[in-house]
């Protein structure tokens, strides 16, 4: 086989020969097992894998899902993935909030306050001091009223 | 002689033909006789690529099914280029296989390591020279490499390696020298190494 060869190379050829029909001969009982694999491919198709060691069929996964399973790293970060988008269904879908009517309550006392603020002022130190109004809504009538009525001002210059 | 070479020659492809149209007419015997021929081949190639026998044996398998299927389906058209086709069918397979190890490489799938690791030689002597070899062939380009496992591992001709790799016959033949002489020279290192300690 290594006839074509200078003489210098024909020792590592030899060598390598002798590698290669060592790896040739180690599989014991392959050819069995290629067939079993294959021969059915001949009329059917389609992939079948037998086992080395037991020489039974190894049922031959999807290939999505031999890719998935022979690259863990993948597969961890696809659950982990999964994980966090059903932690974020989960958070939107049970997280506490104000009842409806709650809702509605709040709105309609801010809405009356607005109104109160933009169109009667009037002491709103003293009103909270005597606890008509919180504290917190006391500070956003000041700050409604200063712009309501700057704004008649500006208006009223012009 | 060992067990892979009891039903091979280099030239095996030339009475290919009938043994081909047999098979794919679904004759059980003429694939046994094509797989005898062929199966040790295409395992010694991706076995010396891979590094690993478990994997060598399902590259050969799946190669075999391509085959077959192709055979059954009438994909394959016989010209005489039945073996530069069953190792380019091969060779494509080691290359995915080479691709796929790469994308997911760890420390330990150094080919040098894989090779020891996997290395079977009886006698201590001949083992340590096994060895050597498997450790320099993995330190080969993939060009010089590719060449060495056609010729050796797959016992491929001259002729059918330039059908698959498309280059001229006198190229090929100076590339294969050219890899024996990379392959020698680290050997020899190798042992000067060796024997400095």
């Amino acid at each position: 086989m290594n006839h074509e060869l200078p003489a210098d190379l024909r020792d590592v050829a030899a060598a390598v020969d002798r590698l290669a029909a060592a790896d040739r001969a180690e599989a014991q009982g392959l050819e069995d097992r290629v067939m079993a694999a294959s021969a059915s491919s001949l009329n059917a198709g389609g992939l079948r894998l037998v086992h080395a060691a037991s020489g039974r069929e190894v049922p031959a996964p999807p290939r999505l899902v031999r890719a998935a399973w022979s690259t863990p790293k993948r597969l961890a970060a696809a659950l982990a993935l999964a994980g966090a988008a059903l932690a974020l269904v989960v958070a939107v879908r049970w997280a506490p909030r104000p009842a409806p009517e709650q809702f509605e309550l709040v709105n309609a006392e801010r809405e009356v306050e607005i109104w109160l603020a933009a169109t009667v002022p009037f002491d709103t130190a003293l009103a909270s001091e005597i606890g008509l109004l919180s504290e917190e809504t006391a500070r956003l009538r000041e700050g409604l009223a200063g712009w309501a009525w700057n704004d008649s001002f500006d208006e009223g210059s012009l | 002689m060992t067990e892979g070479d009891t039903n091979v020659t280099p030239d095996a492809s030339a009475d290919m033909a009938p043994l081909l149209a047999a098979a794919a007419k679904g004759d059980g015997r003429a694939w046994g006789a094509i797989v005898a021929a062929y199966s040790r081949r295409v395992y010694a190639l991706a076995k010396s690529r891979c590094g690993s026998a478990e994997l060598a044996e399902e590259i050969t398998q799946s190669v075999f099914v391509t085959v077959a299927t192709k055979l059954g389906s009438g994909g394959y058209d016989e010209r005489g280029k039945f073996e530069s086709w069953l190792f380019r069918v091969a060779m494509n397979r080691v290359r995915d296989e080479a691709r796929r190890r790469r994308r997911q490489a760890s420390p330990s799938d150094h080919p040098g390591l894989l090779a020891v690791a996997n290395e079977t030689g009886p006698e201590p002597d001949e083992g340590a020279m096994m060895s050597r070899l498997r450790e320099a062939m993995g330190r080969l380009s993939d060009a010089d490499r590719e060449v060495i496992e056609l010729r050796h591992h797959g016992q491929m001709s001259f002729k059918d390696m330039s059908e698959l790799l498309d280059e001229p016959m006198g190229t090929l033949l100076a590339r294969h020298h050219r890899a024996l002489r990379k392959l020698k020279r680290m050997i020899d290192g190798q042992a000067e190494e060796g024997s400095d300690e």
